[in-house]
């Protein structure tokens, strides 16, 4: 990511704090649950968020995943097979990334003031280019591509209600592919097609206890690990094989 | 009822593992065959990353082969000496697999390579079973007794040995190069090897059906130890919950589909599983060859 789109991510998530906050004093942003655990049982997770703004504003809200290089590989045409190509790295590219709207994103903003904030599909784009160079833009474009397919990003927009007495809500859904972590929730009233304030809030997704020790484990002690699996496997067939043999 | 798959990073019906592993073991119960070949393909439509899929088969194997290879061992059909020939290619070759798939993985064509793995073993598996099938009924015993060429051909290479337990005289480079071979299959693909290890012992090694598969099994627990052992700590690929799923299913199939062999007609049958073995190939192919939706693979963050 550019230091230009650097920029623009910390001038929407600046009031980023724990909680709600709000600037200009014209828009509330609140979240709930405000933290979820990935349990054994977990298959993603409804985040509520609502708030207030003044009544006649469109309301942009975004859901951005903690930041971290992601690498992919291309895919190139060798015989008539599809094998792997170049990689390209992104850097600082959100690990989550959901917008909503109170109606569609180009409707409420300008395509330039959206690029530039990183709001909608195009802008995310713009944003996660290194250039604004041909090739980074598609790599960009396809990097989107992959992980709308894996259901982490979502950039459609709409989906926010907006109340005669300017009371909004919507509904987010996390997946069950959502990275644990930390969320920034950004909320966005626009008046005219301008951005008049921003709230913040924030959102943690944390593993449960047995989550945490499972991955963690396999993780940070890999071949010990796998070999706990391994014999836990082994004596469980010894055990069935036991079991069928005595029916 | 969802579970979640703490190292696939992802929830799982685990009704659905459970019940694959309850058709991969049931079908291996009824035809002899390991049904590994079958349940990673299967894992990886699920959308299960490849290499997880692959590991993690591989660590249900060893526990759905330890009781019989302990029945085997009881009943004295298992030839150790050979097996532990067949191991020391196997652990050789799972390493060296291993090493295959998190250099694949960090060049982000792993799924690629194990796919296109998959097209090759499937037709060939599929076209084997099928001949199988057919002749089957009509093949005597004497015939499959009988000493092949290449049985001579490797009794002629360097480090001959006799192995009492079997009847048979080779050189010991067979049995190793023929569990590299499997070693490689297990660590790429999650297989045990079954289906290439028993005709292969008994039409290259020229070893009593009696014996192959007690020593096939010995092999493939011992390998795929080793194999999901050594995926849990290069490539971090083993996911206990996911494997113990498969695990419990396989468990319970196999032994439904043992019953299930004294009652029907397993040639028709081994007609059937090659159809749709080669379809499934067919389909895979499809996939590799037709230009892709995405350009991207994910290749480690």
């Amino acid at each position: 990511m550019t230091a230009r789109a650097g920029i623009l991510f910390a001038f929407v998530f600046a009031v980023a704090a724990h909680g709600a906050t709000t600037t200009g004093g014209t828009i509330s942003a609140r979240v709930a649950p405000t933290e979820a655990e990935v349990g054994l049982g977990f298959h993603g997770v409804t985040v509520r968020v609502e708030g207030e703004a003044p009544k006649g504003r469109d309301i942009l809200l975004t859901v951005l995943g903690e930041r971290e290089k992601m690498t992919f590989s291309s895919k190139r045409k060798a015989w008539a097979f599809w094998i792997a190509g170049e990689k390209v790295a992104f850097e600082n590219a959100p690990a989550l990334y959901i917008i909503k709207s109170s109606a569609p994103v180009g409707d409420v903003l300008p395509e330039s003031k959206a690029r530039e904030m990183a709001l909608g599909k195009e802008g995310l784009i713009a944003s996660l280019a290194s250039s604004p160079s041909p090739v980074q833009l598609l790599g960009a474009r396809e990097m989107v591509r992959l992980q709308r397919k894996l259901g982490l990003y979502e950039t459609d927009g709409g989906g926010i209600m907006v109340n005669s007495d300017g009371s909004w809500a919507v509904d987010v859904n996390l997946p069950c592919r959502a990275p644990i972590g930390s969320y920034e929730i950004t909320a966005v009233a626009v008046r005219g097609r301008e951005v008049v304030s921003t709230a913040s809030a924030q959102f943690v997704l944390k593993p449960s206890r047995s989550v945490a020790l499972l991955a963690g484990f396999a993780r940070s002690h890999g071949f010990v690990y796998g070999a706990v699996a391994v014999l836990l496997a082994i004596m469980s067939g010894l055990a069935a094989g036991g079991l069928f043999e005595k029916k | 009822m969802d579970v979640y798959l703490p190292v696939a990073a992802m929830t799982a019906n685990l009704g659905l593992l459970v019940g694959l592993g309850g058709i991969v073991g049931f079908l291996s119960g009824l035809l002899g065959v390991g049904g590994g070949f079958l349940l990673t393909p299967f894992l990886i439509m699920m959308g299960i990353d490849p290499v997880v899929s692959a590991a993690s088969g591989t660590c249900s194997l060893a526990g759905a082969s330890a009781s019989g290879t302990l029945a085997h061992l009881r009943a004295g059909n298992v030839d150790v000496a050979m097996g532990s020939f067949l191991l020391a290619g196997g652990i050789a070759g799972g390493g060296f697999g291993t090493w295959l798939v998190k250099l694949l993985r960090s060049q982000g064509s792993a799924d690629v390579v194990i796919i296109a793995a998959y097209v090759i073993l499937l037709a060939l598996v599929g076209i084997v079973m099928f001949v199988e099938g057919l002749l089957s009924r009509v093949r005597s015993e004497a015939e499959e007794k009988k000493e092949t060429a290449l049985c001579r051909m490797l009794q002629r290479l360097p480090l001959g040995r006799d192995f009492p337990a079997s009847g048979v005289r080779t050189s010991a480079l067979a049995p190793v190069a023929l569990g590299f071979l499997v070693g490689v299959m297990a660590s790429l693909m999650g297989v045990g090897g079954g289906f290439f290890l028993i005709p292969a012992m008994t039409f290259a090694l020229g070893m009593p059906i009696r014996v192959v598969v007690g020593t096939s099994l010995f092999q493939m627990l011992f390998t795929s130890a080793f194999v999901a052992v050594m995926q849990a700590g290069l490539n971090h690929g083993v996911d206990i919950i996911l494997a113990m799923g498969i695990f419990a299913g396989s468990t319970a199939g196999a032994r439904l589909g043992a019953m299930a062999a004294r009652r029907v007609n397993a040639s028709q049958l081994k007609l059937l599983l090659a159809l749709m073995v080669l379809g499934l190939s067919l389909k895979m192919l499809n996939d590799l060859l037709k230009s892709p939706a995405l350009i991207f693979a994910a290749g480690g963050r």
